[in-house]
């Protein structure tokens, strides 16, 4: 079918060609064919009809079949109207690489679209964004440098030399040009451009500006960043791809550092899709964490027993195991507070930490930056005996998971030797799921730059290769000599600032790629630019498999970060996520994530109590009245109403610590000598000892107690945390604390245990949510079993609401809770409540209800070993 | 399962997975744990997804791997397609070599997380099924 173009009469205009060929497609693509006559009717007096026998139903399948042609034109007219609609070239373009404003700006489409995204624009007349100009604004670079000298060479030679004033233009003369006035002022920029030169010692050994920020003994200071750029990263320092990321996704600024939180885009199914560990997972998560800091012990041969005990002291003597220190496995777990009096002492639970053995005499630990500044500060008291190198700036990484991680790094990593290291990574590319492989898997080796390969190519290592002969061999022939060689260059600042030799610009590269496909080289366009030796820098690359996050990471020199980030990104199936992606998938795997889940250090209690709680409160304060929870008035929370609070128990907006802490304690004081608990006094009002405290003989005196606490400043003497964690060896047995007096009440910090519950049926768990034991009172009279009756469709009966516990069972709160993917339910890992025995109350069913409501929900409580 | 004297096994690894993208799309693992039905609605759903696969849709299979306990529940599936859905299957028995880490660390106070580990191989018996769409 063709359409003509409206003639110039009746004030019409005409089409051009471009529109009459635009309108011709879309009068295409929106025609739907359809047959002529309906083949049911050809043969009517034969066939059945659309209609039943009797009339009066449809008989759908003789319906669908007949007019099966015009349903498959139909759908066909669909899909070629929605490509049809697409006129710009960015249009076809993948969600991921979509960016806004791309209708006008050439600079936000691909380069490869570029030329037909112009012509389209000139099409429709419209403007094009035009680049800016590149003229540097601060100083001056060589090149203006040397044309600023020689500018001032040329004027003064023109005012003395006679032939040159002769030669100048008509009308020019020296005493229209103000010579001496610009001499002068070139003088002034060249004297100002010396002025701001780096000292010799600190010349660059490459052009691209390269340097390693680290300190020895003392405080790194931070990298200062371009020039342009420079007072925006004074407090919160940027990450190597931080301009990358700030791109696609959503930042923070926190512990020192722009962080990027989570992706912009949409991937909640995605992350747990890849980032599990099921066989599904087709692509790799990437995660750029040089926020991490690092810091690196290195001892001389007589002090390597002090750096065995510090880091005896920082793990709770778990890291110089054999496994950790001689096998050189990394380690990660729990980090503690190091008493510099006596190493022995062991100290509060701080977060969590990395640990790395080099050699006997060198170790790397690895932080979090909520946690880096104090253990710095603490390790920098044994700087006469250790040397303690500040390299949070120095050594940056890229986290890694998903199931193609190996293929993604081995098609963009090239080793610049033969390394052993390199043939073992290479030998198990192809493994989806690295749980199969040995756990104390690493590698080290020196890479070449990774702009050599012009786009990542997958290595050609055959699959048949690999068997479980080659996985006892990774496990067996670990070159640990190798690895040592590498990590030591890694970690010293000589090895790292030799990295940077010769680092070349990403127009030098190019400009070499030119040259050797013009030079008649076999090495194509799209080859691997050769590794000249001596003259390429060569970088030191550490790659370690960490078992308790499912994820790799690998360690480089901070400003080569950049080169691998970039490449990674182009491989297929890399996605980058956020802060916000790391905690989903640790939740997921019911672990722990650091500092929210973390109420017992410092850090996760800040950041329950204060950080999250100040931001829910103001969300809630900013709603209208009308679509604000009113806690305070909220019915049939407990079984008890108690005078000293109504409706929500503790404070709304985040887990209330404090409250567990003062109702255990308070309870297990009440209880004391087989007493029997009672809620009020009917007898007595408030009641105050002697020596001005509250006289506590019932369960709502407690809460008096916790008004109290908050409305007056109460010295606390032994801890600030209400909630500790036991850190009990393995298989030890915490004596059970007893609570004597009432100081004890508040001073004796409440002992929790993580787990993490899962609902039995539906229901949405969500973050701060309530915990409550079973009533005694309901398992005594059976309740508990009527509410466990499940329906002929395999769903638990809901009547549940018989059991309503009281405010003396609340044994603790969800750190954070959501639907979990994996388990296809709601999962709430939390803390509860630690009455010694942990070991052997796995499985222990509890009720669960959210901050702010009075449904409550049946969970399966499991242990969380932390 | 018989181990030298004293050697306590800590983890049982999974098998050797070296999939490519479109081996993933299309191969299934069958736990003795996976409920039947779930296992028929995701082999329709790769079944139906076949077609889409960039290879010659003539060559593409669905593949169903079992293993161990999981034989019979593999074997079950298979049958299902074949006797009420009529597709064509082949079935094939395998011999798969496993990773097992064990330890020989019998002090009670370490952790076990922190107990050095030795891996030993193992072969067990397992079932490849595959299911051809229907023409």
């Amino acid at each position: 079918m063709s359409v003509t173009p409206a003639k110039r009469s009746g004030g019409k205009r005409e089409y051009n060609k471009n529109q009459v060929k635009k309108r011709q497609r879309v009068w295409n693509a929106r025609t739907i064919r359809a047959e002529a006559a309906i083949s049911s009717a050809k043969d009517s007096a034969n066939a059945p009809g659309d209609l039943s026998e009797s009339g009066a139903m449809l008989n759908v399948n003789q319906f669908v079949n007949t007019r099966q042609y015009e349903i498959k034109q139909l759908q066909v007219a669909m899909h070629k109207s929605k490509a049809s609609g697409a006129t710009r070239v960015f249009q076809a373009l993948p969600r991921k690489l979509r960016r806004r404003t791309a209708s006008h700006n050439i600079r936000r489409i691909p380069k490869r679209m570029r030329n037909r995204a112009l012509r389209e624009m000139l099409k429709s007349d419209q403007k094009n964004t035009v680049a800016k100009s590149t003229t540097k604004r601060h100083g001056l670079n060589a090149k203006g440098f040397y044309k600023a000298k020689m500018a001032i060479k040329l004027l003064r030679l023109a005012s003395r030399s006679t032939t040159m004033k002769l030669n100048f233009p008509e009308g020019v003369s020296l005493a229209n040009c103000k010579v001496r006035g610009k001499i002068r002022s070139l003088q002034k920029i060249i004297k100002d451009a010396r002025a701001k030169r780096i000292p010799d010692e600190q010349l660059l050994n490459n052009k691209v500006g390269s340097i390693d920020v680290s300190a020895v003994n003392k405080v790194s200071p931070k990298p200062r960043g371009r020039l342009k750029y420079m007072k925006r990263q004074s407090e919160f320092c940027w990450l190597p791809s931080h301009v990358w990321n700030a791109k696609r996704s959503h930042m923070i600024k926190r512990w020192g550092y722009q962080i990027p939180w989570s992706a912009t885009q949409k991937c909640f199914k995605l992350v747990h899709r890849i980032g599990g560990s099921g066989a599904a997972s087709d692509g790799t998560l990437s995660l750029d964490s040089s926020f991490i800091g690092t810091i690196i012990l290195s001892s001389k041969q007589e002090e390597e027993q002090l750096l065995s005990d510090l880091i005896k002291a920082l793990t709770n003597g778990r890291a110089i195991r054999h496994k950790y220190k001689q096998k050189r496995t990394a380690f990660q777990g729990l980090c503690f507070d190091i008493n510099t009096e006596d190493l022995g002492v062991i100290g509060d639970v701080l977060g969590m930490i990395e640990v790395i053995w080099i050699n006997n005499a060198n170790a790397m630990l690895r932080l979090h930056p909520a946690i880096y500044p104090k253990i710095l500060d603490k390790l920098l008291f044994y700087s006469d005996r250790l040397s303690v190198q500040d390299a949070r700036y120095a050594i940056a990484s890229i986290t890694l998971s998903g199931a193609e991680t190996l293929k993604t790094l081995t098609s963009i990593l090239r080793s610049t030797e033969t390394s052993t290291s390199y043939q073992q990574l290479t030998n198990v590319c192809h493994v989806t799921d690295v749980s199969a492989l040995p756990s104390d898997l690493s590698f080290a080796f020196n890479a070449m730059d990774p702009r050599h390969l012009s786009s990542p190519k997958q290595l050609n290592v055959s699959r048949n290769k690999l068997d479980t002969k080659l996985v006892l061999d990774q496990h067996n022939r670990k070159p640990a000599d190798d690895i040592e060689r590498v990590l030591l260059q890694l970690v010293t600042q000589s090895g790292r600032t030799d990295s940077y030799k010769n680092q070349q610009t990403t127009h030098d590269i190019t400009i070499r790629r030119k040259q050797l496909k013009f030079s008649g080289s076999p090495i194509s366009d799209n080859g691997v630019l050769p590794f000249n030796k001596g003259k390429d820098p060569e970088i030191p690359l550490f790659i370690y498999w960490r078992k308790e996050s499912n994820d790799w990471v690998m360690l480089m020199p901070w400003f080569w970060h950049l080169h691998f980030w970039n490449q990674i990104q182009r491989c297929p199936r890399v996605f980058n996520i956020g802060l916000r992606q790391t905690q989903q998938l640790q939740y997921e795997r019911k672990e722990l994530y650091f500092p929210d889940d973390f109420p017992f250090t410092e850090t996760g209690y800040l950041e329950n109590t204060v950080y999250k709680m100040e931001s829910a409160k103001i969300k809630w304060e900013r709603k209208p009245i009308s679509k604000r929870v009113n806690f305070s008035k909220l019915k049939d929370v407990h079984n008890v109403s108690l005078p000293s609070f109504s409706g929500e128990i503790g404070n709304y907006f985040s887990c209330d610590w404090r409250l567990l802490q003062i109702l255990r304690n308070g309870i297990s004081f009440l209880i004391k000598d087989g007493k029997k608990l009672e809620y009020i006094d009917h007898d007595r009002t408030t009641q105050f000892l002697e020596n001005g405290e509250r006289r506590i003989t019932v369960l709502n005196d407690l809460f008096e107690l916790y008004k109290d606490f908050l409305s007056k400043d109460i010295d606390l003497k032994h801890s600030k945390l209400p909630v500790a964690l036991d850190t009990a060896g393995y298989n030890e047995v915490r004596p059970q604390e007893s609570i004597q007096n009432q100081m004890d009440i508040l001073n004796k910090p409440l002992f929790i245990r993580a787990v993490s519950c899962r609902y039995n049926d539906g229901g949405h768990v969500k973050d701060n949510a309530r915990i409550y034991r079973l009533p005694l009172k309901s398992v005594e009279n059976g309740n508990v079993d009527e509410a466990n009756v499940f329906r002929a469709n395999g769903k638990l009966q809901r009547n549940i609401s018989k059991i309503i516990p009281g405010p003396e069972d609340l044994i603790g709160f969800v750190t954070s809770g959501s639907y979990n993917l994996q388990s296809g339910s709601s999962v709430g890992n939390g803390f509860v409540m630690d009455d010694g025995n942990a070991h052997l109350r796995s499985h222990q069913e509890v009720l669960i209800r959210n901050v702010g409501s009075n449904d409550y929900r049946t969970a399966i409580m499991s242990h969380i070993d932390i | 399962m018989r181990h030298e004297h004293k050697a306590k096994l800590v983890r049982k690894h999974p098998t050797l997975k070296q999939s490519t993208h479109n081996e993933i799309k299309t191969t299934i693992y069958i736990k003795s744990t996976t409920p039947f039905v779930s296992a028929i609605k995701r082999c329709k759903k790769f079944l139906a997804a076949l077609e889409r696969r960039k290879q010659q849709p003539a060559r593409q299979c669905v593949t169903l791997l079992g293993m161990g306990k999981a034989i019979s529940q593999t074997l079950a599936v298979a049958c299902y397609f074949q006797e009420e859905k009529g597709l064509r299957v082949e079935v094939r028995t395998k011999s798969i070599d496993v990773v097992d880490e064990v330890t020989e660390d019998d002090d009670e106070e370490i952790d076990p997380r922190d107990k050095e580990t030795t891996l030993k191989t193992r072969t067990t018996s397992g079932v490849e099924v595959k299911l051809f769409p229907a023409k």
